[in-house]
């Protein structure tokens, strides 16, 4: 960003548009269709957020949906409605979340499901960071399982299978949007920093990077950790949206499709993820009445598959992303002297 | 002069075979020194070692009397010894500008906060690189490139870059790890004078491993040869050319030549 503040004021002004569309949205649109842009908004906080992690450090996790789950159950268990606790065979908060009379407000409830999320991808980001490639992918999508088989058996936390119903319903378009612009915002700053240079570099060539001072434990952690905070968030602010949570709906399937959102939009990019996000959401409400009037359920998610691979065939940079490393002189290469 | 650089007794197996046997090393400061040797001498495993790219299996390594043997590349690199690499090793799909910048890692003190906030000394900071960036890129000639990506630059240009980005680092040591290879005889001519430029201008200790005689030999104030992991021989650029043993390392001994 060499043009310096003025970028800020940018990001203030595209904002303050955003929330004047919300507000627009909200007074003109149906309910149905409000309904998409906030899952819209979600969708691209997970979105941006994975692509701190997978675009710019290069790893390629596919954890998001755990770290996901768990900002939607520790916000879902933190804002639960005193009344309905003991229906629900719920446990009341402990002293030091604020005592059994008390219910957190959503804002903080949020953050601390962003801050619990952290905290396990700082937890299991320490051994499975050393891994590399494929092996990083298949550790990640590991702790999904583990994840999901916490949440299907802590049954005093969690409710098991059968899940969490009656959650306050909370999320409006304008959190959503508030929150995207924040984590937006957030990734944006440290990818022109020296911090998302350092993950860049990693990314990159991890040897260059580490003989030009670069310790890539540290750098690997933070992108892995930020990115889950905000994996976190978007979890929590789903919890608030459906009302409703059940273990399976954070399995690898709703890694798969962030996963697919960022490819498709363009990893490492800024605009990417949300691109990628918005189209594929819009793809699938498009097509929901196709699938429903075919009878053929599961066809969006076949489209998704085979857009992927189109994408990957003939545009491997992603939608917004632009081609890199396009060789004007090829020289010889290594001398083997 | 005082010794910058001290290695002493360093040892690299790998499995069965030894790499490095019993190298020693005292680098003066300021110096160029030389590292030659045949192929597989082990001089690259020599640069891997005191960069702490790979860890020694005995000996020890003082880096301004402090021993960095067990130190991480990042720890030695934060203390002021960094390289290239004979494989270049830039990062191919970022700029040049980038590739820079990115170097400047050790300097920069900028904070998480101040970083998020866009604080005016974060702003200060970023045009201080950015300074940084420009005097080195016009140094080398490459202000044209700055926007260009990395991958995309010709080979030589390529191996600039690497030495340019080692040169933001700023370090005392420099260890060039066969800056000419792929270079053909201009290039690699200029990148000679280029090198002696920068040795003059940031006051560098450098040690230059080459496979291109006349180069090394207009280089370095004195010359290590290696063979089969340890040093055969030392000394000037003189010495060297008339060394027994280091003929007979290169062309094999006398009575086998036809």
């Amino acid at each position: 960003m060499k043009q310096g503040i003025r970028a800020e004021w940018y990001f203030l002004l595209g904002g303050l548009l955003l929330f004047g569309g919300a507000f627009l949205a909200t007074q003109f649109l149906n309910r149905y269709l409000l309904y998409i842009l906030v899952l819209m908004g979600i969708y691209s906080i997970a979105t941006v957020s994975l692509n701190l992690t997978n675009g710019y450090a290069g790893l390629f996790s596919l954890g998001h949906a755990a770290f996901m789950a768990i900002g939607a159950y520790t916000s879902t268990l933190l804002t639960f409605p005193l009344a309905l606790r003991e229906a629900y065979e719920l446990p009341m908060l402990p002293a030091f979340l604020g005592g059994p009379n008390f219910v957190w407000p959503f804002f903080p409830a949020i953050c601390m499901g962003g801050v619990l999320a952290s905290v396990a991808a700082l937890l299991i980001g320490a051994p499975v960071l050393r891994l590399r490639g494929h092996y990083l992918s298949v550790a990640s999508l590991g702790f999904v399982v583990i994840v999901t088989t916490l949440a299907k058996t802590m049954k005093g936390l969690t409710r098991g299978p059968m899940g969490i119903s009656a959650i306050p319903s909370y999320t409006n378009i304008y959190w959503t949007y508030l929150w995207l612009l924040i984590t937006v915002y957030v990734i944006w700053r440290i990818v022109n920093s020296r911090f998302g240079r350092a993950m860049m570099a990693l990314r990159e060539d991890e040897t260059a990077a580490q003989v030009l001072g670069v310790y890539p434990m540290k750098y690997k952690l933070m992108s892995f950790v930020v990115g889950a905070f905000f994996a976190g968030v978007a979890g929590g602010l789903y919890a608030h949206f459906t009302k409703a949570i059940r273990p399976f709906e954070f399995s690898f399937f709703l890694t798969f499709q962030i996963v697919v959102m960022l490819i498709l939009g363009g990893m490492g990019t800024t605009a990417g993820p949300i691109v990628g996000a918005v189209s594929l959401l819009t793809l699938r409400y498009a097509l929901k009445p196709l699938e429903e009037h075919l009878k053929i359920y599961g066809l969006i998610e076949i489209i998704y598959a085979v857009l992927l691979i189109v994408v990957m065939l003939f545009k491997p940079e992603g939608l917004v992303g632009q081609k890199r490393g396009v060789k004007k002189i090829t020289v010889g290469g290594k001398s083997s002297a | 002069m005082a010794t910058i650089l001290k290695v002493e007794g360093l040892w690299k197996n790998f499995g069965g075979l030894t790499a490095v046997s019993d190298y020693f090393l005292e680098l003066p400061e300021g110096e160029i020194y030389g590292l030659i040797g045949p192929n597989g001498a082990g001089k690259t495993t020599v640069f891997n070692l005191i960069s702490g790219v790979l860890k020694p299996s005995k000996g020890r390594i003082l880096f301004q009397g402090i021993d960095i043997t067990w130190f991480r590349p990042d720890q030695i690199a934060a203390l002021g010894l960094t390289r290239t690499f004979q494989n270049l090793r830039l990062f191919p799909s970022l700029t040049v500008e980038m590739n820079l910048r990115i170097a400047y890692h050790t300097h920069a003190r900028s904070g998480f906060l101040a970083a998020l906030l866009s604080t005016p000394s974060f702003f200060r900071e970023e045009k201080e690189i950015g300074q940084k960036v420009d005097r080195i890129l016009e140094l080398f000639e490459m202000s044209d490139f700055r926007e260009e990506i990395a991958s995309s630059l010709p080979y030589g240009w390529q191996r600039k870059l690497d030495i340019a980005r080692a040169l933001v680092c700023e370090p005392q040591v420099l260890l060039l790890d066969e800056p000419s290879a792929g270079m053909n005889t201009k290039e690699a001519e200029d990148l000679a004078v280029l090198i002696r430029r920068i040795h003059e201008e940031f006051r560098l200790t450098m040690m230059v491993v080459e496979h291109r005689m006349p180069f090394v030999m207009g280089l370095a104030s004195r010359i290590q040869v290696l063979d089969y992991g340890s040093v055969i021989a030392f000394g000037t650029p003189e010495e060297i050319r008339n060394n027994q043993k280091v003929i007979e390392a290169y062309l094999g001994v006398g009575d086998l030549i036809a």
